[in-house]
């Protein structure tokens, strides 16, 4: 299953190169053109004569990076992009591309301060575990600069939901994908961008290069439909439908583009539902924010407990997102939209 | 006055720029101007046929709310822009024709802890993604105006007027009304790719700090203010040049500040290999509140001002 194989690839941001691979085999057939950028972005091209789109998805997901050694021979790390520091403490990393097994080790409740036991140990206390007998050891099997990522393997669960890591944003580049297979008579460009998780930096360059007319950007997104939370800041629900941005921290949808995706999901009975969240940003902000600008949207699949080591969606959702995005861009085929 | 009256009560967020928009664009064919509506929504009129490039620009939105969540009389917003929303609790709003009040029962400082009261127990005909805007009535008095998103259509109608007056000289001045400028100067930014000027102004209001308990040197109908630094911008030699020289010529005297805000010049100096960039301000009592106040002098000193640099 293509998405298993997307979710269980091991590319963070800056090191997109395993994922890279799997989606160049993937649509090559179905493009018309198709190259990496000086960034690393796959950009693809579907010619048409109608508007100029970029549709956008990012390779990259959160992961870590190695930026020291202990003397016991355990490694120190930071986070490839945003991972909450209570997050990493007891999980299973693979690091670098040995894929050599590493544990995120934690001190007893009782050696904790009561700072500690509050706050977390933060990176700065957190260490990765592979075993090395010291730091002469560790230094053979790990270089300084090293990624890590979760050793999560994808799998299904429950009624119709997927467990993995990476859903954002290999659900994302799983819809892609599959749309680039269809035919469209706007003139589409479907990209791959790298390092959004670092600050939407791959997107500058390919959106700066194509300067489309209209950009979407496709994500897993923020879920936090849980017992807890209140519904009016739960942002999406799982199983309720691809979800479409209203604003975020780095854009705000544009509102006619916003209906068109609205209308066509009722025209071809698909839920949706719009993502009550403002908070986060993505790729959209990049697309709009080179050269003479452009309007944007964003169509996302929920998931739950994203950027941790393990995310959970609906593959309802995840459907029901590839079906509006190609009827979506299957409907820009006149002046207005 | 009219004019000003109607592009102050029109509501025009972030993103949603259209009514005020329309009025603009409305007024420049009225008056027979050509203009260009970019990609982003910002509008553009060129005069002139000098051989350096001027850009003077005023945003034509304003801050205002983005509803997430109608549980059923009641809206959950987010805020489109920086809004003080501590202050807010017993604002109205204007949300699709309706008014709501706010409530921040709390008192605190997070948007979460605000909601909207519809004051209806019907079906709202609200929908996540509607705008709401402080609601406010524009009035004239001898020396002042006053009145919402002044900070925004006052400068907007300073621009109209300077487009129909003027006979650019030495410049080819490009006027744009921008959109998104609430939202880090967003649609400024693609402005000043497409136009790439030599040199760029970029209009804003200034807090006016000139009542009880106030701390500052900004009075109302003291003269327009010189940016020289803000948190985003450091205005380059020449541009200060530029507009203190025409204020001489125009016997203004200009207010000068470091500000401690932000404008759309920030993200404009920065653009294609750099823009000579400044803020030229109109002092502006309780900016970004439903009700601001302008002095009436500032803005005919503002005209004056930018005649003189076009002329």
């Amino acid at each position: 299953m293509l998405l298993e194989k997307l979710s269980n690839a091991i590319s963070p941001s800056g090191y997109e190169g395993e994922v890279r691979e799997i989606i160049i085999k993937e649509v090559k057939p179905y493009v018309d053109e198709l190259f990496v950028d000086k960034m690393g972005n796959i950009i693809t091209h579907k010619k048409g004569k109608g508007k100029k789109v970029l549709v956008d998805a990012h390779m990259d997901e959160v992961g870590f990076i190695i930026i020291g050694y202990n003397d016991d021979g355990t490694l120190r790390f930071a986070s490839l992009g945003g991972v909450n520091d209570k997050i990493p403490p007891c999980k299973v990393l693979y690091v670098g591309t040995n894929k050599i097994k590493g544990v995120v080790g934690l001190k007893a409740i009782h050696l904790q301060s009561k700072e500690e036991r509050n706050k977390g140990i933060g990176y700065d206390g957190l260490c990765i575990d592979i075993g090395a007998k010291d730091r002469l050891d560790a230094e053979k099997y790990v270089e300084i600069g090293d990624y890590a990522v979760f050793d999560t393997k994808f799998g299904c669960f429950g009624d119709g939901l997927v467990k993995g890591k990476a859903f954002d944003d290999r659900i994302g580049c799983f819809i892609l994908i599959e749309a680039l297979k269809e035919n469209y008579s706007c003139d589409l460009y479907g990209v791959f961008n790298v390092q959004e998780e670092t600050g939407r930096r791959g997107a500058l360059g390919s959106s700066f290069r194509i300067n489309p007319e209209i950009g979407i950007a496709l994500e897993g997104t923020v879920c936090a439909d849980m017992p807890n939370v209140p519904e009016h800041i739960s942002g999406t629900y799982l199983g309720r439908g691809p979800a479409i941005s209203i604003m975020d921290g780095t854009s705000i949808y544009d509102a006619s583009i916003r209906e068109e995706i609205e209308k066509t999901a009722k025209k071809s009975n698909i839920p949706y539902q719009n993502r009550r969240a403002v908070a986060g940003g993505n790729d959209a902000g990049s697309i709009q924010g080179v050269k003479n600008g452009c309007r944007v949207a964003a169509i996302s699949v929920p998931c739950r407990y994203i950027h941790s080591s393990v995310s959970a969606a609906s593959i309802s959702d995840i459907e029901n997102g590839k079906k509006l995005l190609i009827k979506f861009l299957q409907g820009i085929v006149k002046e207005g939209i | 006055m009219e004019l000003l009256k109607k592009l102050s009560n029109a509501s025009g967020v972030s993103g949603r720029e259209t009514v005020v928009r329309d009025i603009i664009i409305e007024e420049l064919k009225k008056n027979n101007i050509e203009f260009n509506q970019d990609n982003m929504g910002n509008v553009l009129v060129k005069k002139g046929n000098g051989s350096k490039k001027l850009m003077i620009s005023a945003h034509m939105d304003e801050t205002g709310f983005i509803t997430t969540f109608v549980d059923k009389g009641f809206l959950r917003v987010s805020n489109v822009g920086n809004i003080k929303i501590e202050s807010l609790d017993g604002e109205l709003v204007k949300i699709n024709g309706l008014t709501g009040k706010i409530v921040n029962i709390k008192g605190e400082d997070d948007i979460n802890s605000i909601f909207i009261d519809m004051m209806t127990d019907e079906k709202l005909e609200v929908n996540e993604g509607d705008i709401a805007v402080l609601k406010s009535g524009f009035s004239e008095e001898s020396s002042y105006i006053s009145g919402k998103a002044l900070v925004s259509r006052a400068l907007c109608y300073i621009l109209l007027d300077v487009i129909k007056k003027s006979d650019p000289k030495d410049f080819t001045v490009y006027f744009v009304f921008t959109v998104q400028n609430e939202l880090r100067g967003r649609g400024a930014r693609a402005a000043a790719y497409e136009v790439n000027p030599d040199y760029a102004i970029v209009l804003e209001g200034e807090n006016s700090n000139d009542y009880p308990g106030a701390e500052g040197n900004i009075s109302l109908n003291h003269g327009p203010v010189l940016r020289l630094m803000d948190k985003v911008l450091i205005i380059h030699h020449q541009v200060r040049e530029i507009i203190e020289k025409a204020a001489e010529k125009a016997k203004v005297s200009l207010q000068k500040t470091v500000s401690n805000e932000s404008s759309e010049g920030g993200e404009l100096h920065k653009e294609v290999s750099g823009i000579k960039a400044g803020v030229l301000a109109l002092p502006i009592r309780y900016k970004n509140s439903s009700l601001e106040v302008a002095g009436k002098r500032d803005l005919e000193d503002m005209k004056k001002v930018l005649l003189n640099i076009i002329e």
